[in-house]
């Protein structure tokens, strides 16, 4: 079980995570969601080691991470929100050096690479530079990097940004399969639709605090709406989406004389 | 009233911006500085106008340490008075800031190769605004003009304002100083557009000839023969000194660039009367004029043809590396020591080197610069087939290991993609000493093969296979105790740190460096050419130079914190430090 104990992040004095805890059981997809700036990618950062809180604990089955971080480097997957790579690597290459260090026998690694790569339909590029790889490409790489070592904690920061239809559906049939063997599954994402989908529960963060933390069924059922979409805008306070559509409309139609002229 | 002036100044200043070419102009204009050599994406942190402040700094020192060398009243006191000939000691001095000048404006040029022309960023951002292809090309080249006068004014300002002052104060009346101050620059200038001129020339001829692809491939090893060519320019204004004040100038010195723009400002000026002058300042002017025709031509015409072809190209080398390259590669893995995750990180690191093309060009001038050193060094050696290599000829290796190590440590310090290295963070058991261990393998494994391929085999060619075995070990054990000692307090994984460019003290290192180069070429040179006389001798020198490696090992380890970590930030110390005695 990873587990968020009172966890409290500030940048200079402005707070980025306020109290904020939760617990994710195996089997589970937590769906982490929140408007920009709401403290998703602090909370992040502190789950995957990257960053020590200021107050609070990550635990994974009762254990500080902090206590042995190696050890629960080891057991975590992260997909980052952005795809990061070495552009001058190879797939395969990449792969090849984060196996490495996620400590994996060289025969072995290659049979995955391979199985892998062939899955996730690269197995042709495997040789190629990742600056040709398209964002989608990019993206299948850092998901196989993170499932290479069959890792029982999984972060996925929005990990369907950039995949293709085929992709973003194996991707939600995956998450299902991981969730069913049993792994500890966090899903940070804005596409609220796909969240629904495929998260058990949902933590909702609003200006770095928890503003619900409950199945989706409870959560559209606390203020009787049909979707969570309509849930989350209640939730982040979120403001009129119509009205401000409206207003960008009239803001692109003023013109000044000058530009008037030049037309 | 002032107020009002200053107002309305801003309002023209801002209103001439916001009009389509000038705001163009400027954005390239800044967009030469945004890189990752010089500022951008936080791996480092240097301002224009902090760019601009370290290459005006020689210029502005160069000419003071001449002071002594032109004094009037020095030479009363030592009796030099009548024989001096400033405007011919001078011609050497002069020299070496056009070849200062050339040098600093071609390297900064070779670097910023990529940006003569718009890149995939302008691209994305201009191509969907209603500009004429014409209207950027303009700005562009407004861009380049207004880069190459803050260059040549930053670079030249300094030295052509305070060189003249020194040297003719007390030789010269003012009007010599005004005449000889105006040649200067407009040699100097010339000098220096002729250099960015020849460069654009020549990224223009391979961007019309080769594809997209291939011209990524061919810029990386031209740049690298153009950095190695400029640093060996530079050198020779150390070289030719003593020829050019002869006023014999040899067919070999007259072919040499800056010597015609010397004598383009001699040649106006009238001191001295060498009859060499008025035929090289006609090359100098003929070859500006030629180089900017050319410059003109070949940017112009491949211009549309870059531009067009942004999106159908890549931003690294091309796309597919081979099968071969990669079971080399394995190879290479399986080759080398350690445990699996150091050697992993080791083949990143020497891919990095290979593929990145900032990294390799700093690698390829620094080891170009070795080359000519030694190679100089050799020239000067008297040649015979002693039993021993004397010194000079023994120092080759030395002077190439040197700089290969320091060209290492430093380029260690570079980061190469800064936001991938979250992987290294996120995966593995990588303990502080892993960063050092891995920089030291890449270190040996590059020094390796330029000992066992190129250095036995010469050596054994010339002298004897014995003399190039004990040469060739004597080098390897002082290539493992300068990588140790350049390793020191090293604390990261190659290329996955961020760099803090203004951290070190840039003349304090200068001098160390040069110190340990001279400790570490010439001096062991000297002490190898002693000892390879006697087995006893080197046997007892082999002993203590282990001795001490062992003893700083030892020491290190010892300083070594029980908590250190490895590092992924380098952060700038700040500009006050607080005891911390509460």
């Amino acid at each position: 079980m990873l587990e968020a104990r009172h966890l409290i992040k500030s940048y200079s004095g402005i707070p980025a995570v306020a109290d904020v805890s939760f617990q994710v059981r195996r089997g589970e997809v937590l769906g982490y969601l929140g408007p920009n700036g709401s403290g998703k990618s602090t909370t992040v950062k502190m789950l995957t080691g990257l960053m020590e809180p200021d107050r609070g604990h990550v635990c994974l089955d009762g254990e500080d991470i902090h206590a042995d971080l190696p050890g629960y480097k080891r057991r975590l997957g992260y997909v980052p929100e952005e795809p990061n790579l070495y552009p001058y690597l190879s797939g395969a290459e990449y792969l090849t050096l984060v196996g490495t260090l996620r400590g994996i026998g060289a025969r072995t690694l290659r049979a995955k690479i391979d199985r892998l790569m062939r899955l996730f339909s690269l197995y042709k590029e495997r040789y190629a530079a990742m600056s040709s790889y398209s964002k989608g490409m990019r993206q299948r790489v850092l998901i196989m990097a993170a499932l290479l070592h069959d890792p029982d904690v999984l972060i996925f920061d929005e990990p369907l940004s950039g995949l293709d239809v085929t992709s973003a559906a194996i991707f939600r049939n995956l998450l299902s399969e991981l969730a069913l063997r049993g792994k500890v599954i966090l899903y940070c994402s804005h596409v609220l639709e796909v969240v629904e989908k495929v998260c058990s529960h949902v933590l909702v963060l609003n200006r770095g605090r928890c503003v619900a933390h409950d199945s989706i069924e409870h959560i559209r059922a606390r203020a009787d709406y049909l979707s969570l979409e309509q849930s989350f805008a209640t939730l982040v306070n979120e403001p009129d989406t119509q009205a401000i559509a409206a207003e960008i409309v009239d803001c692109m139609k003023s013109h000044d004389t000058q530009t008037a002229a030049a037309r | 009233m002032t107020r009002k002036l200053l107002r309305r100044a801003d309002y023209a200043r801002t209103s001439f911006f916001l009009r389509p070419l000038p705001c163009l102009a400027a954005h390239f204009f800044t967009r030469f500085f945004d890189s990752e050599l010089v500022s951008g994406d936080g791996d480092n942190s240097l301002s224009i106008g902090g760019v601009f402040a370290i290459f005006a700094v020689p210029g502005l020192l160069a000419p003071l340490l001449l002071f002594a060398k032109y004094s009037s009243f020095g030479a009363w006191l030592t009796g030099q008075w009548r024989r001096m000939n400033v405007w011919q000691m001078s011609l050497a001095d002069q020299y070496l800031l056009i070849t200062w000048a050339m040098t600093v404006t071609g390297i900064a040029t070779v670097i910023k190769w990529d940006s003569l022309f718009p890149d995939r960023r302008d691209f994305a951002a201009l191509a969907p605004l209603p500009l004429s292809l014409a209207r950027i090309f303009y700005a562009k080249v407004f861009g380049l003009a207004a880069l190459l006068l803050f260059f040549i004014i930053d670079v030249n300002g300094p030295s052509s304002v305070v060189f003249p002052m020194i040297f003719i104060a007390g030789w010269g009346n003012f009007t010599d100083y005004v005449r000889f101050t105006a040649t200067h620059v407009l040699a100097i200038a010339a000098a220096s557009a002729f250099t960015f001129l020849f460069f654009i020339a020549i990224a223009g001829v391979f961007q019309a000839v080769l594809p997209p692809r291939w011209f990524v491939r061919a810029s990386r090893y031209v740049r690298t023969v153009a950095v190695v060519s400029l640093l060996s320019l530079f050198l020779t204004a150390f070289a030719v000194s003593d020829v050019l004040v002869r006023g014999h100038w040899p067919r070999l010195v007259r072919m040499l660039p800056p010597v015609w723009f010397v004598a383009l400002s001699r040649a106006l000026f009238g001191r001295p009367t060498f009859p060499v002058f008025p035929e090289l300042a006609r090359l100098a002017t003929w070859s500006l004029l030629i180089v900017f025709v050319a410059a003109a031509v070949a940017y112009a015409l491949s211009y549309r043809r870059y531009f067009m072809k942004i999106p159908e190209s890549i931003d690294a080398p091309a796309g597919e590396y081979s099968r071969v390259a990669a079971a080399l590669w394995r190879v290479i893995e399986r080759l080398l020591p350690g445990r699996p995750a150091e050697r992993a990180c080791a083949i990143f690191a020497m891919k990095t080197i290979v593929r990145s093309e900032k990294h390799w060009l700093i690698l390829g001038g620094s080891l170009g610069l070795a080359v000519t050193i030694a190679s100089e060094s050799i020239a000067g050696a008297p040649l015979s087939r002693a039993s021993v290599p004397p010194a000079p000829v023994l120092a080759f290796p030395l002077v190439v290991i040197f700089f290969l190590i320091s060209g290492l440590r430093f380029v260690f310090a570079m980061p190469s993609e800064l936001r991938a290295n979250w992987i290294f963070r996120t995966c593995g058991d990588l303990q502080a000493d892993t960063g050092p261990r891995i920089a030291r393998l890449v270190m040996l494994a590059l020094i390796a093969p330029f000992l066992i391929l190129i250095c036995v085999p010469v050596y054994a060619a010339a002298f004897g296979l014995a003399m190039a075995a004990a040469h060739t070990m004597f080098a390897a054990l002082l290539s493992l105790v300068l990588a140790d000692v350049a390793l020191a307090g090293y604390r990261s994984i190659p290329f996955t740190c961020s760099w803090a460019p203004g951290k070190g003290n840039p003349a304090f290192s200068i001098g160390l460096y040069t110190l340990a180069f001279f400790l570490f070429a010439s001096l062991m040179s000297a002490i190898e050419h002693w000892i390879l006389a006697s087995v006893v001798r080197y046997a007892v020198m082999a002993g203590v130079i282990v001795a001490a490696w062992l003893w700083w090992k030892h020491e290190a380890a010892n300083g070594e914190e029980p908590d250190a970590v490895l590092l992924y930030e380098d952060r700038r110390e700040p500009a006050v430090q607080t005891l911390n005695l509460s």
